[in-house]
């Protein structure tokens, strides 16, 4: 008897737990993050990577010297290269405008000084493009969910005809 | 007697091959099987200088004891030496400069790691005139072989940061296996074959077993190249100390190498 009223009233709460339970309608999932304005302003270069693609894409490894990459190489300290900051300006609508870039004594990795740049998506960038005149240099927009805490990765992209052979990761902070 | 008559032939053959061949060039200058290449070739002093048409017969591996690299003729080019078809004719550029594009994995049917170097000889359609083989040019492997240099990374133009490995327990050269590395001397060259600037010697750098890497550097900016002018290779050769007779320390030089850049967008 005891047992039965303990099943019973197991039953009848497991009924009650489950027949409380509601759909939560609310899909609401915060504001969407401005990667716009995220990347407005100046941003200093902090390191360097230098990644040989075919080397990667065939996965190169020395055996007997496994703790020598053969395929990516930190070259931050061969040049001044933390001389450099680059500065993303937006007009009035938030849409990108002007840039400018202060190499100081680092190498001209972007040969441009100022122009204009663009991005591919407004809303979600993958691409930055300088633009100078005629002359533009395209790069990937690396770990946009890292622009919130104020940090910025350009890939660049070295091809040899069709190929690419050569990546660059420039990774800045903010200023 | 005998011997040494065989031996003046070998030479003199060998001399005769380089001669013809020393033209040859390569775009890219570095290529692994599956990209496609275009090399050029003046073949004025050969049989075939003057011809108006002049046709390729060219295959892989030839020789190669390694069953990894089985030999293979051009599969459109080698169909019939008295008729050699469209697919192995050259393309005029000027003069008696002639080039020819292929893709080695298409050309000969053999994966990129089954490729590891071609030769070529020219002829007319016919094959009544034809130049020698050409020497063995090396296709880029794609799994890592070790050799005493490395050049990090694989392919560069003068805009790339540039890293020299030294593997010296790879050496068989007496002095380069023995000394104590202590820089590399780098020169380069424009265009036109000229030095340009003065060298330039970057520190070693030992990461122990016998192996050494150089100071990185990237080329148009170490040099300060003027805006327009473009460097077609660089030279290098690795310093370090040895001993004389009497136990003295001395500098000695390994032997000199030469890169050439790539051409990179």
């Amino acid at each position: 008897m005891k047992k039965i009223l303990k099943i019973t009233l197991f039953v009848s709460f497991m009924a009650l737990m489950i027949s409380s339970c509601k759909p939560d309608n609310d899909f609401s999932i915060g504001q969407p993050q401005n990667r716009l304005m995220q990347l407005a302003g100046t941003w200093k270069l902090q390191s360097v990577i230098q990644i040989d693609l075919i080397a990667k894409s065939n996965n190169f490894i020395d055996q007997a010297r496994p703790d020598v990459s053969l395929t990516q190489l930190d070259i931050t300290g061969i040049a001044p290269f933390t001389d450099m900051t680059v500065s993303f300006a937006n007009d009035a609508s938030n849409i990108p405008s002007t840039f400018a870039i202060n190499y100081g004594a680092a190498p001209k990795i972007f040969k441009l000084t100022g122009g204009t740049w663009e991005v591919d998506d407004l809303k979600a960038p993958g691409n930055i493009t300088f633009i100078s005149g005629t002359e533009t240099v395209s790069t990937i927009l690396g770990n946009v969910n890292n622009l919130s805490a104020g940090m910025l990765t350009l890939k660049l992209i070295k091809s040899q005809g069709a190929k690419p052979v050569i990546e660059y990761n420039y990774n800045f902070i903010k200023n | 007697m005998r011997k040494i008559l065989i031996l003046f032939i070998l030479i003199i053959t060998s001399a005769v091959s380089f001669a013809q061949f020393s033209t040859v060039q390569f775009s890219p200058a570095t290529f692994t099987g599956d990209d496609e290449v275009t090399f050029t070739i003046d073949l004025s002093g050969t049989p075939l200088e003057g011809e108006s048409d002049v046709y390729i017969w060219i295959f892989a591996n030839d020789g190669s004891a390694n069953t990894q690299y089985p030999f293979a003729g051009g599969i459109a080019t080698n169909t019939e030496w008295t008729n050699s078809p469209v697919a192995a004719q050259f393309t005029n550029v000027s003069g008696n400069i002639w080039s020819y594009t292929f893709t080695g994995t298409e050309l000969f049917g053999l994966t990129p790691g089954q490729l590891k170097y071609f030769q070529f000889l020219g002829k007319t359609k016919t094959g009544n005139k034809q130049t020698t083989n050409s020497p063995q040019y090396t296709f880029a492997p794609i799994s890592y072989v070790p050799a005493t240099y490395r050049l990090f990374p694989s392919r560069m133009n003068q805009d790339d940061a540039v890293t020299i490995f030294f593997y010296q327990n790879l050496s068989s050269e007496l002095i380069e296996s023995r000394m104590t590395p202590v820089s590399v001397t780098v020169t380069m060259y424009d265009n036109d074959n000229n030095s340009y600037g003065s060298p330039i010697e970057f520190p070693v750098e030992a990461l122990g077993g016998k192996l050494f890497k150089f100071k990185s550097f990237i080329p148009s900016y170490s040099w300060n190249v003027s805006q327009g002018v473009i460097l077609s290779r660089f030279t290098y050769y690795v310093n370090g100390n040895y001993f004389d007779v009497n136990g003295a320390t001395i500098v000695v030089s390994a032997p000199l190498n030469s890169r050439t850049f790539d051409v990179l967008q």
